[in-house]
């Protein structure tokens, strides 16, 4: 039994202080002993690798002159496929001793503090720099880069989805630049795509080729502060009445979008085949499973449940949405020993119309508040705008009466409008789909997901251009529109026109790029699912075009059409 | 008096102290930011679970100790330094019970139990605090470091999740089962 003291005198800070003691724990630190090399984890983990990389090189030798089968290959370093086609940097002049803004034609903003740079040597720059930015925001554009997309983490492959991508460097005298310790670019890149739901981010390291993981994506908590700081800075000052009906779009805003984690669960019959189990678990984690009584969840993807770990007393249990927000995942740990299942909620023959019944009646309930969240949106959004056009309207009308000075007018009424502007803009702020990047070293960065390599079709191409003449190419890239990511095959069969092992999800839109030489042939989604049988073996006519004397703009035309 | 901790933090904030501890990671004399911003923090905590003040600034000494030699190894996930030392204080904890070295301490006040008073919609006698005081010294060491972290500490789930490792969701989740403890112990009694 633990001693139970009840108000006991406080311990107060002049206390505490008078106990730290920093040089002790210094001091200790210094002569605490450091373990021999031969214990150390880094050595024998080298020693590991060295063993391991031995072992492939044998593996790779006894393998020599066997057919190589085609597995999922990716590039190892930046090899644009085709050079001249390569995304071309942005180039900004800035004076490094002021803190400046750069507005990218994208929409992306780059915020740059004072005194950022220095040189090799430690030297702050004091000259113009020269500051070179380019950005991937889509799958043909990161595909152009040739920037490699794989990321391995755990002993296990995946592959990248962008949602975001950039390269920044500086210079001066023709000398890159890194930052001066403390200091970092904020980078507020516009997306296309907002549904970023387990997005970390991400620096590639090209001495080794690889990314690493550099933190999760808080874009937009970020957002939502910044945001709100700005309205609270607002606060007691003129133009109230914009200022509120600024902020009551952006609740609207808010409101809305939060309500897509009330959209309910639609349930379903549970396969006999597979097996189920019942657990309880905080219902107001997951409110779309709230109210559905005998809820039971079935193993998927072929699992099944050991007796001895169905009859196993569990300390502990984690249930978490998967990220394609159907299935969930559900952990169950004891103290040596954890087992997950990926799982869907289902119900008993018997259960299932009740919880259809109440599904009906809370998806009613959800459009109702959807249509009355996107109303409220609408009459915010118009009220906005009927605001600040009576301000500036008023304002232009004072500002002419009082006036003399035409120059003075005219200078007076623009930072009316600015101001007003910048508090729509950050109204709007929320609304974007923006990804925040706090760069402290130059290089590449990435918002993504890693994502598992498609397994569920496995076949082999043969192609063909539209003559009927055979087609072999140089590479060819799976293009996964749904997931966002391209996997690179190249391998041929030795002596053969077969790339075998391809593999796609066929429930996805895929597409399929192909180079050779400077020809780039296209197969859209329609044509591959046109051609699409349950059979391993596909023939493919291809239309190809000579890319070498389009545009930048009619090459992303022919890649996303 | 309760140990109260506002531990949040915006990420202008994380990344300061992120480049802090990178200065401590390249050198070992420059943990002492660190150390400042936190001693008394890490103290309080420790003491609201051990008898004595002496034993609180022993084990804080040594947590201390055991972040300086592990600095090398800490990964930035996000959260506040403070959950990665207290982590470090509460193994140092676990180890100083186990070997004797440091005695376990329900302690508590009249504010922190009309606080769980509350959550049980209980009355608020004499008679039912020591009653709620004795359950929560019957609790497992983990059940009760929960209870004081969210009732007398007043940490956000978030927090502690962050401290176990765990899930927002999780944390809720447990410590739902052991308010459910205490109900169950204080009906038998």
């Amino acid at each position: 039994m633990k001693k139970i003291n009840k108000n006991r005198e406080p311990i107060t800070s002049e206390e505490i202080n008078q106990n730290k003691n920093f040089k002790s724990v210094l001091n200790s630190y210094y002569k605490f002993p450091k373990k021999p090399l031969y214990k150390s984890p880094k050595l024998f983990g080298a020693v590991m690798i060295i063993i391991a990389l031995a072992v492939l090189v044998v593996i790779e030798n006894i393998n020599d002159g066997e057919d190589k089968r085609n597995d999922v290959q990716h590039e190892n370093c930046i090899s644009p496929p085709v050079p001249s086609k390569d995304i071309e940097d942005s180039v900004y002049i800035i004076d490094p001793q002021n803190t400046d803004t750069l507005v990218h034609p994208s929409g992306t903003r780059i915020c740059i503090p004072a005194d950022a740079f220095v040189d090799s040597t430690g030297k702050i720059i004091t000259s113009e720099v020269k500051l070179t930015y380019r950005e991937f925001r889509n799958q043909s554009e990161a595909f152009l880069s040739g920037i490699p997309m794989r990321y391995d983490s755990a002993n296990t492959t995946t592959i990248f989805t962008t949602a975001g991508m950039f390269q920044i460097n500086a210079w001066s005298n023709q000398k890159q630049l890194t930052f001066q310790k403390n200091k970092s670019i904020q980078v507020l890149m516009s997306s296309d795509y907002n549904d970023r739901i387990g997005f970390n981010s991400y620096k590639f390291d090209e001495q080794h080729n690889k990314w690493s993981f550099t933190g999760n994506d808080s874009s937009s908590d970020y957002l939502q502060n910044k945001a709100e700081r700005f309205f609270d800075s607002y606060q007691g000052k003129e133009l109230p009445s914009l200022v509120k009906a600024a902020k009551r779009l952006v609740k609207s805003k808010q409101a809305l979008r939060s309500l897509v984690k009330e959209k309910p669960f639609q349930p379903r019959k549970l396969d006999s085949k597979k097996e189920t189990f019942k657990i309880d678990f905080d219902i107001q984690d997951f409110p779309e499973l709230a109210g559905f009584e005998n809820l039971l969840f079935e193993v998927q993807d072929g699992q099944s449940i050991k007796e001895k770990d169905a009859n196993r007393e569990w300390t502990n249990m984690k249930i978490k949405k998967s990220k394609n927000g159907l299935n969930y995942i559900v952990g169950f740990f004891g103290y040596y020993y954890g087992i997950s299942y990926k799982v869907l909620p289902v119900f008993a023959e018997k259960d299932f119309k009740s919880a259809y019944d109440l599904y009906e009646k809370k998806s009613k309930i959800y459009q109702d508040k959807v249509n009355q969240k996107a109303s409220e949106e609408a009459s915010a959004a118009s009220q906005l705008k009927a605001i600040r056009d009576s301000i500036v309207s008023f304002a232009k009308d004072k500002i002419m009466q009082d006036s003399i000075d035409a120059l003075d007018a005219k200078v007076r009424i623009e930072a009316i409008e600015e101001e007003q502007t910048q508090i729509i803009l950050h109204a709007q702020l929320l609304e974007q789909v923006t990804i925040v990047f706090q760069v402290e070293g130059f290089g590449i960065f990435n918002c993504d997901r890693p994502n598992i390599l498609p397994k569920q079709m496995n076949v082999n191409m043969t192609f063909a251009d539209s003559n009927g003449r055979d087609l072999v190419f140089d590479k060819i890239w799976l293009v996964d529109l749904d997931k966002r990511y391209t996997i690179i095959y190249y391998q041929y069969e030795a002596g053969s026109k077969i790339i075998r092992d391809i593999k796609f999800n066929p429930a996805h839109r895929n597409r399929i790029w192909a180079l050779k030489g400077q020809d780039l042939c296209v197969i859209s989604e329609q044509q591959l699912m046109s051609n699409f049988t349950r059979d391993s073996d596909y023939h493919l006519q291809m239309k190809c075009t000579d890319i070498s004397k389009l545009k930048q703009y009619e090459l992303a035309a022919l890649l996303q059409k | 008096m309760s140990a109260e901790f506002n531990n949040h933090q915006s990420p202008e904030q994380l990344q300061a102290e992120l480049a802090d501890i990178r200065r401590a990671q390249e050198n070992s004399a420059a943990f002492e930011i660190l150390y400042n911003r936190y001693f008394e923090m890490i103290v309080r905590f420790i003491y609201q679970r051990v008898d004595t003040k002496d034993e609180a600034f022993e084990i804080a000494q040594q947590v201390f100790l055991k972040a300086l030699l592990g600095i090398q190894k800490y990964t930035f996930k996000g959260v506040p330094f403070s959950a990665w030392l207290i982590r470090i204080a509460l193994n140092e904890m676990n180890m100083m019970f186990r070997s004797n070295k440091a005695k376990r301490a329900v302690n508590i006040d009249d504010t922190q139990l009309r606080y769980i008073a509350d959550e049980f919609d209980d009355g608020i006698t004499e008679e039912r605090h020591a009653m709620i005081a004795t359950a929560l010294a019957k609790l497992e060491e983990e059940d009760l470091m929960l209870i004081e972290m969210r009732f007398f500490e007043k940490r956000q789930f978030k927090e502690i999740a962050s401290v176990y490792n765990i899930t927002e969701a999780n944390a809720k989740a447990r410590l739902y089962r052991v308010i459910e403890k205490i109900k169950h112990i204080l009906k038998i009694k």
